[in-house]
């Protein structure tokens, strides 16, 4: 009897204890601490005007496991975007991206590139591809692209580059004075995220 | 004190007269520095200068000047409302120099400009556009006209028709695509080996203007209106590769004939935004030529400026250049390099100076240079304070 009930308090303790032991290795990217930036790119034609316009480092926390599970979103307050010209900028934040409405872009990320055994261990990948889903101008769309990583034991230094179509968004061709900016804009982000592990459950 | 030598009374004559008989070319190849790699950016004329487009108008209140509204930028001050095929424009300029050497010291103040101009643009698409420039000739502007000469002078008149949104083909007045237009009109590199204000030509123009890539092929006729002039008919191209998306660096060639005299003209540019208000532009030619009679030249030709932009509107800058019409020392002033070859055949210039864009549409620039010449009797100092208006 007296075993019966050691086997049964073993067993208990397992079920209760497996499943933080399955994911202990889930690992926090916390771009709310972070330093970094984002930036666009664009071109008007016909002239080929080059436009580089520049944001705040995105917001949130994303999450990857070494069960190859990603989750979290971040978030870009599109008040923070400047093409370097006055009036530019204001047209589009107002006028296209309708940034009072729609005051920030979020991203939730979906699937990444990079093998899941490396959480929480130190490396440095280049082109690793990422999926997510972008909401942009009050639009939910799938984008996907490239990011470097430089993971370390505290910190990830990550550069991430995709390209949206803004017609995608239901956001107008911008046209200004003559100049029509291209539909595709590439949008890189640039960041020094803390990371740490956590405590992670099913 | 020394008595000037013929040569150097010949220099002033012509840098009183000539130098300033045109106006300049009202284009800025520092824009490139925020990302506007073509002059068709702000330019009707796809090789610059000249007529603003609607962008360029607004680009010169937001991005050129420190400080202006939105109504400044537009047509006359935004008197009236332009309907959009139409662009138009007026200039108006005038200049103060001063030069000093140990023979020397004088000054001469010259309207430069009053020139009015438009472009209309019509077509199912928009796909062609009619240019034409019409202003007061300088000389009877400074009071000094040639009794016969014409009161009117045209510096563009052309009809372009756009193939796509890279591609033109124009054929008119104006002055053909070699090197940089800068706006300086006087230096090496455009009057010195004869693309100045006021030296424009006939021609027929292929332009590509796209992302990576730029260029053009013309064809030049000289001044088939007026072959006393004798300028040189021939052909150049340029083709120019953007580094990156506020820098490009291009190449010339030109061989153009005059009477049996036969001239070629080749070398590099570069148009370098390090920053958003550091920037160096550059251009440097060979020029060749073979007189039908007499020794043939081998000159250089070349011009840079460094600029730094510490508030919006300011730039300081630092410029350079040099112009060697022969580097075996003849000197031909007549024929192929009539204004700038009578002015020196050798010189060197540099110094600091200033652009200043309060307002919209309005510069001030101030430069001086110290400058060393064979043709003057001493190191010199000359400088310049320039002021243009365009509505």
């Amino acid at each position: 009897m007296k075993l019966q009930k050691g086997l049964f308090s073993a067993t208990l303790a397992f079920l209760i204890a497996a499943p933080f032991a399955a994911h202990a290795s889930q690992e926090k990217i916390d771009f709310d601490r972070a330093t970094g930036s984002s930036a666009f790119h664009a071109v008007g034609r016909p002239s080929a005007i080059k436009i580089n316009g520049t944001g705040a480092s995105p917001k949130g926390v994303l999450t990857w496991g070494d069960d190859g599970r990603v989750g979290g979103s971040v978030t870009l307050d599109l008040s923070s975007l400047d093409t370097g010209i006055s009036m530019r900028t204001n047209h589009m934040k107002e006028k296209y991206l309708e940034a009072g409405k729609f005051p920030q872009a979020k991203l939730a990320i979906t699937e990444l590139g990079i093998p899941a055994t490396n959480v929480s261990k130190e490396f440095t990948q280049e082109n690793a591809s990422f999926k997510g889903n972008l909401t942009l101008h009050g639009v939910t769309k799938p984008v996907s692209g490239t990011l470097r990583i430089e993971h370390h034991a505290k910190n990830a230094v990550v550069h991430a580059e995709f390209t949206v179509k803004i017609s995608d968004y239901s956001i107008a061709i911008p046209v200004f004075a003559g100049i029509t900016v291209a539909d595709e804009v590439n949008i890189a982000v640039d960041a020094n995220a803390p990371v740490s592990l956590v405590a992670a459950s099913k | 004190m020394k008595k000037p030598s013929l040569i150097f009374a010949l220099a002033v004559l012509a840098q009183s007269v000539l130098a300033f008989h045109a106006s300049d070319a009202l284009a800025f190849p520092e824009m490139i520095r925020a990302g506007y790699v073509n002059c068709t950016s702000c330019h009707i004329s796809p090789n610059g200068g000249g007529l603003l487009n609607e962008y360029g108008r607004n680009s010169s209140a937001d991005v050129l000047s420190t400080w202006g509204g939105e109504n400044e930028a537009k047509p006359f001050y935004g008197a009236f409302k332009q309907p959009d095929w139409i662009d138009t424009g007026a200039f108006a300029k005038a200049v103060q120099t001063a030069q000093n050497n140990s023979a020397m010291s004088n000054g001469y103040f010259w309207y430069m400009q009053g020139d009015v101009e438009a472009a209309v643009t019509f077509g199912s698409q928009r796909q062609w556009t009619a240019d034409f420039a019409v202003g007061i000739s300088p000389d009877v502007l400074n009071s000094v006209q040639v009794p016969g000469a014409s009161p009117l002078v045209s510096r563009r008149q052309y009809l372009m028709y756009r193939l796509n949104d890279t591609t033109t083909i124009r054929a008119g007045k104006f002055v053909a695509d070699y090197g940089v237009y800068f706006p300086d009109h006087t230096i090496p590199t455009r009057q010195g080996i004869g693309f100045d204000e006021g030296m424009e030509t006939y021609n027929l123009e292929y332009s590509y203007q796209g992302e990576k890539f730029s260029g053009s092929i013309t064809a030049d006729f000289g001044r088939i209106d007026n072959p006393s002039l004798q300028f040189d008919k021939g052909a150049m191209a340029t083709g120019a590769m953007a580094l990156g998306d506020s820098s490009k660096v291009g190449y010339s060639v030109f061989y153009g004939t005059e009477n049996s005299n036969t001239r070629e003209l080749t070398g590099p540019y570069a148009l370098l935004g390090f920053t958003r208000h550091f920037y160096l532009l550059g251009e440097a030619d060979l020029q060749f030529t073979q007189p039908s009679s007499g020794s043939s030249t081998r000159g250089l030709a070349s011009f840079e400026r460094l600029g730094y932009e510490p508030i919006q509107g300011l730039h300081l800058y630092w410029m350079e250049q040099t112009y060697v019409y022969d580097v075996a020392g003849n000197f031909n002033p007549t024929t192929i390099n009539p204004m700038y070859g009578i002015m020196t055949n050798r010189l060197i210039g540099t110094g600091p100076g200033i652009y200043w864009y309060p307002r919209p549409h309005f510069y001030i620039q101030l430069e001086v240079q110290q400058q060393f010449s064979p043709n003057y009797p001493s190191a010199q100092t000359y400088g310049f304070i320039v002021g243009s208006i365009y509505l």
